[in-house]
C-alpha cells in the first residue's frame, strides 16, 4: 500500500508526458539523453530523500513537543491543586494529620511531575535549547515555603502571601518554559 | 579498590512516618530530636568503621524542608560538610529528587542559604 502513491505519480507523469506530446508546436525527441536522465535521477533522489528526512525529523520533533507540553501542563495542574490544598488547610492550628498528609502528597505529586518533565527533556533531541533551571529553583523554593517550620504544626501568619507569591512564580516559570518550547521545538 | 561497608537507616522505621518540624520546641518528631537521638550515633558508627550510612527516605508520608535541612544540614554543622559527604548517602524510590535536595542542604549547611531560601 505504501508504494501506491509513488506508482500513481509515475503513471500520472507518463500520461501527462504523452498528452503534452499531442500539443501542436511541441516536439519530443525519440532518443534517450543519458546525462539528462542521470541528472534528473539525482535531482529526484535528493528532492524526495531530503523531503522524507525532513518529514521524519519534523514528526519526531512534534511528538517530543507534544509530550513536553503535556507534562508542563500537568505541572501547572499539580501546582494549582497544591495551592487549593494549602488554601483549604493553612488556617488550621494545629494542622491535622490528614491536612499534613494531604499537603505532603500534593507536594510529592508536583515534584514528581517536574522530575518526569526533566527525565523526558533529557531524552529529547533538542534538550540543550530548553532550560529547566528556573522551574527547578521554583520547585525548591515552593517546597521550602510549604514545609518549613512551623510546619508540621501550623503555618505562620505571613505564609499565605508567600505561598501566593511562589504559586505565581511557579506558574510563570511553567508558562515561560512552554513559550520557550514553542520557539525552539 | 575495596568496596566500603554500608550501614542502613530507614527514618520511617526507626523514627517516625510523619517527621515533624525543625526544633523540639515546635512539636513532636522534630529534626532536632532525630539528629540527637538517632542520626548522630549512627553516623559516628559509620565514620568509625569507614562505612557509608545509607539513609532510606521511603516509607513515610513525606518530609518538610525544615526537617531535612535541620537533620542533615545540622549534621554537617556538627561534624563537617566534607565528612558528611564522604560517609552518607540517600535512597528514595518514592521521591528520587530528594537525594539531590538533601545534598544541597548539606552543601549549604554552613552558609545557611537553604534556611534563607524563602
Amino acid at each position: 500500500m505504501r508504494y501506491v502513491p509513488w506508482a500513481s505519480a509515475l503513471l500520472v507523469g507518463l500520461v501527462a508526458g504523452v498528452l503534452l506530446a499531442q500539443i501542436p508546436y511541441i516536439t519530443i525527441e525519440k532518443k534517450i539523453d543519458l546525462d539528462g536522465m542521470v541528472s534528473l535521477f539525482i535531482g529526484l533522489v535528493l528532492f524526495f530523500g531530503l523531503n522524507l528526512l525532513y518529514q521524519q525529523q519534523s514528526t519526531v520533533r512534534q511528538g517530543e513537543k507534544d509530550i513536553l507540553m503535556k507534562l508542563a501542563q500537568d505541572g501547572l495542574a499539580a501546582s494549582a491543586m497544591l495551592d487549593s490544598t494549602f488554601c483549604q488547610h493553612y488556617k488550621e492550628n494545629p494542622l491535622t494529620q490528614a491536612a499534613i498528609e494531604e499537603i505532603l502528597a500534593g507536594l510529592q505529586r508536583y515534584n514528581n511531575v517536574i522530575h518526569t518533565l526533566e527525565a523526558a527533556l533529557a531524552q529529547c533531541q533538542r534538550k540543550s535549547k530548553l532550560d529547566m533551571t528556573q522551574i527547578q529553583r521554583d520547585r525548591e523554593d515552593y517546597r521550602a515555603v510549604l514545609t518549613d517550620s512551623p510546619f508540621t504544626v501550623s503555618y505562620d501568619s505571613g505564609t499565605y502571601r508567600k505561598q501566593q507569591a511562589h504559586q505565581r512564580a511557579v506558574r510563570e516559570g511553567f508558562v515561560s518554559f512552554m513559550l520557550q518550547m514553542n520557539r525552539v521545538l | 579498590m575495596a568496596t566500603r561497608q554500608h550501614l542502613h537507616l530507614n527514618i520511617a522505621e526507626v523514627f517516625s512516618k510523619t517527621p515533624g518540624p525543625r526544633s523540639r520546641a515546635e512539636g513532636e518528631h522534630s529534626a532536632e530530636e532525630f539528629l540527637e537521638t538517632i542520626l548522630l550515633r549512627r553516623f559516628d558508627e559509620a565514620v568509625a568503621c569507614d562505612a557509608i550510612l545509607i539513609v532510606d527516605l521511603d516509607g513515610g508520608y513525606g518530609y518538610g524542608t525544615s526537617f531535612l535541612e535541620e537533620a542533615f544540614g545540622g549534621l554537617a554543622r556538627l561534624r563537617t560538610v566534607e565528612t558528611v559527604r564522604n560517609h552518607i548517602d540517600f535512597k528514595s524510590d518514592e521521591e528520587p529528587y530528594l537525594r539531590d535536595d538533601v545534598f544541597t542542604y548539606i552543601g549549604e549547611a554552613l552558609t545557611g542559604s537553604s534556611k534563607r531560601r524563602r
